[in-house]
């Protein structure tokens, strides 16, 4: 009696969750568009909202010009750059995790960030930047899939991915992109740090339409595709030879899964930079709420992830108005914090985390 | 269809140790089949390439007739279950959530219900209900191997591979794992074993398979694998074969080798036994032995022979003659000290007595609860005499067990030093 009631709890406990995130989350993404230099009434903000879904845009803009300025301009765009790059990269956290076996595994574990960060310097260094604004992010992209490419082939041999490999091959790179950085810096002029260090840090300010909508159909797309890795994640956990065993595919999984993690993580960073944090505390959270299955904790990582972005960009916006605080700062700040009380809180309890 | 697992000259080329040499055997339905050989023998290469996780380079695995290499992932786990040696624990999955991993490739066809049903079923076979609702990450080194192993049975392929799945158990689930599987392959199933536990192995298993440096050494049954020189030849000169005494399989026994430190020299007049332990304390002491006369197949000669102790050996039965007695007698006189063990005293080994009034510095041990030590009044004759003329003049001390005589050796000993 005792055991089927606890995985009653258990099951309740996950039926509960995603609904309360998800109203979480709405809430949130209203207030995010409501705070800011001009406050909005969050009834104005739901009134222009339907009126745009309903009705179209232009109606809208009739009915409540200035709030239609202000939500279709700055600041839905800026939701939704949170809202795409936390879900992103807190899934590929969840499922690199998922893959590595191990709760402190990142996203950037491929040296996705480093390269990134390196294709946007030199996008910004070689002034390519002022051709088109969307040059820049397309530099970052294109530079932590070549890395990504590389750490593969590093670590590649036979057919066979072997994961200690791909994480020293990112280790290496990621430490050999770092210094190509610092040297593009030393060389670059004062004006254009101030965009090197959204690329190396993150953050959510200036996002427009324009940076948002051409990786969101991607970004949707791989994650609806890593959501189905869910049950394979769940049989890796019992080792990759357990896991040949029972079934899978173990090296098209692999496959799979690096790939759209390097995917998710790199569309991510062309949206916000890279934000830190997310893809490593996220899926850790939502695991001790509702457990590790991949199943539901992939999902809730992509809710919990937009959450958490979300929170930490209206904290850094309302916290030193009118200035804001960038939001890569914030995750480090509240994620590195948390992290040491976990981990003060599990070692005292002789715990795993 | 009928046979289960062909391999067909099955070659890895060498990377590393990793290695398989011209492999060929099969599998029958109702085979409980152990792979035996030493640390890096290619045990685990062995059952890796034959689910097609590890590549081969020459040769066929073919599983109910069709190449492993051919088989999608989840038709192979129909025909084909594993269990690692590997454990992964990142994760705190409940332990009916990993028992239900092995269900993955029938899923489709089997509902939620059916599917616990299943899980449940398997862990009451196997004790283990209890454990159900705990985390799998929190059990112990044994729990878990157990859950594993459930996890296989749950898969409920014809064919089960398991990379040495008594490693971490006890003696008492390594029995009922052992026979959990014997049961199976009663009933029609199969499965191959890499096991180190050769007494296991020859128990249980209906057929072992030797490897040694990637190649079969040896495929039969358990007493015509099992051997004294294969196992003086690949595993330990200090190991003997014996026969299970319970079960009359063979077995394979440890035998400690002792260091001969100490300068004296003991000699031992035993029979039936009585002479092991007290043996066996002394070489422990780092005595020098010698053995007395003692029959074929006695247990006493056995031991003596498995630990290199000279000792005289006459047929089974056989009236020990005068001319043994002298033959032995040199020994006697030689040691420092002769111990004359609490033995049945019957005309066939009469002469032991005589051996023993030889001795210079005898020690007799007599326990007071012995009943029937003597198989007729003149054996116990002889033994008053011996006492009261044979030795006449010279040290005997009496002991009345071997803890006695262990005191008395080792004051002895620290007297010499």
């Amino acid at each position: 009696m005792k055991q089927s009631a606890s995985m009653a709890t258990g099951i309740t406990g996950k039926i509960w969750t995603a609904p309360f995130l998800l109203i979480v989350g709405i809430m949130l993404f209203l207030l995010n568009l409501a705070v800011g230099a001009v406050s909005l009434p969050i009834l104005t903000i739901v009134g222009t909202l339907s009126d745009l879904i309903w009705l179209g845009p232009d109606v809208a803009r009739d009915n409540d010009p200035r709030t239609f300025a202000i939500l279709m301009h700055i600041r839905l765009p800026r939701a939704v750059a949170a809202i795409l790059a936390g879900s992103a990269l807190a899934v590929s956290g969840a499922a690199m995790q998922g893959l590595f076996r191990n709760p402190m595994a990142s996203p950037d574990i491929m040296g996705i960030s480093a390269g990134a960060a390196l294709g946007a310097v030199l996008g910004i260094s070689l002034g390519v930047a002022a051709w088109h604004p969307m040059m820049v992010p397309l530099f970052s992209v294109v530079g932590s899939l070549i890395t990504a490419v590389i750490v593969f082939f590093l670590a590649g041999r036979a057919g066979a991915v072997n994961l200690l490999f791909i994480i020293l091959a990112g280790l290496a790179l990621s430490s050999l992109l770092g210094g190509a950085i610092s040297a593009v810096l030393l060389f670059s002029q004062e004006y254009e740090v101030a965009q090197f260090i959204f690329w190396t840090m993150g953050g959510l300010e200036g996002r427009m339409w324009q940076h948002v909508l051409w990786p969101a159909p991607w970004i949707v797309g791989l994650m609806v595709l890593a959501l189905f890795q869910g049950r394979a994640l769940n049989l890796l956990s019992q080792g990759e030879e357990n896991a040949h065993g029972i079934g899978l595919n173990v090296r098209g999984t692999k496959v799979v899964i690096l790939i759209l993690t390097a995917g998710l993580t790199s569309l991510a960073i062309s949206i916000s930079g890279p934000i830190g944090f997310i893809g490593l505390m996220v899926p850790h959270l939502v695991r001790i709420i509702t457990g590790p299955d991949h199943r539901s904790l992939l999902p809730l990582s992509a809710i919990a992830g937009a959450i958490f972005v979300l929170f930490c960009d209206l904290i850094g916006r309302w916290l030193i108005a009118p200035h804001e605080i960038k939001v890569g700062i914030i995750t480090s700040i509240v994620g590195g914090s948390y992290f040491i009380y976990l981990i003060i809180r599990t070692y005292r309890q002789g715990r795993w985390l | 269809m009928s046979m289960l697992l062909q391999v067909v000259n099955l070659c890895r080329g060498d990377v590393g140790r990793q290695r398989l040499n011209a492999l060929n055997f099969n599998i029958e339905p109702g085979e409980l089949v152990g792979v035996i050989g030493p640390n890096g023998a290619g045990k685990s290469t062995l059952l890796k390439t034959l689910i097609g996780f590890l590549n081969f380079s020459q040769g066929q695995v073919l599983l109910q007739g069709r190449a492993v290499t051919q088989l999608r992932a989840v038709e192979r786990a129909a025909r084909v279950s594993y269990l690692s040696q590997e454990h992964a624990e990142a994760f705190p999955f409940p332990v009916f959530e990993v028992v239900a991993m092995g269900l993955y490739a029938r899923q489709g066809g089997i509902s939620h219900t059916t599917a616990m049903d299943q899980v449940d079923s398997v862990l009451e076979r196997l004790e283990l209900s209890a454990l159900k609702s705990r985390k799998f990450n929190q059990l112990s080194g044994g729990e878990k191997q157990l859950i594993q192993f459930a996890r296989l049975l749950v898969q409920d392929a014809p064919l089960m591979l398991l990379d040495e799945p008594t490693a971490n158990l006890d003696i008492g689930h390594e029995f009922q794992l052992m026979n959990c599987l014997r049961e199976d392959c009663d009933s029609g199933k199969s499965a191959m074993v890499a096991i180190h536990n050769l007494n296991t192995a020859a128990e249980f298993c209906d057929r072992l398979i030797l490897i040694n440096e990637g190649e079969i050494v040896t495929d039969g049954a358990p007493e015509k694998v099992i051997t004294q020189a294969m196992i003086n030849d690949l595993y330990s000169d200090r190991a003997f074969v014996a026969c299970n005494p319970h079960s009359g399989a063979v077995n394979v026994l440890p035998v400690r080798q002792h260091k001969k430190d100490r300068n004296i020299t003991v000699h031992i007049i035993g029979g039936a036994g009585s002479a092991v332990e007290l043996s066996r304390q002394l070489l422990r002491l780092g005595c020098s032995l010698t053995g007395g006369i003692a029959h074929h197949q006695d247990t006493d000669a056995s031991f003596w022979r498995s630990q290199s102790v000279p000792f005289v050996e006459v047929t089974a039965f056989e009236t020990i003659s005068q001319d043994m007695v002298e033959k032995t007698a040199p020994w006697v006189e030689e040691a420092d000290l002769t111990i004359l063990c609490d033995f049945p005293i019957g005309p066939a080994n009469l002469a032991n007595l005589e051996l023993a009034s030889r001795a210079g510095n005898l020690l007799v041990v007599q326990s007071d609860t012995a009943t029937n030590r003597f198989f007729n009044p003149a054996s116990e004759q002889a033994f008053e005499q011996l006492f009261k003329e044979g030795i006449a003049g010279k040290k005997v001390q009496k002991a009345r067990g071997i803890n006695e005589v262990i005191a008395l050796v080792r004051s002895q000993l620290e007297a010499v030093q």
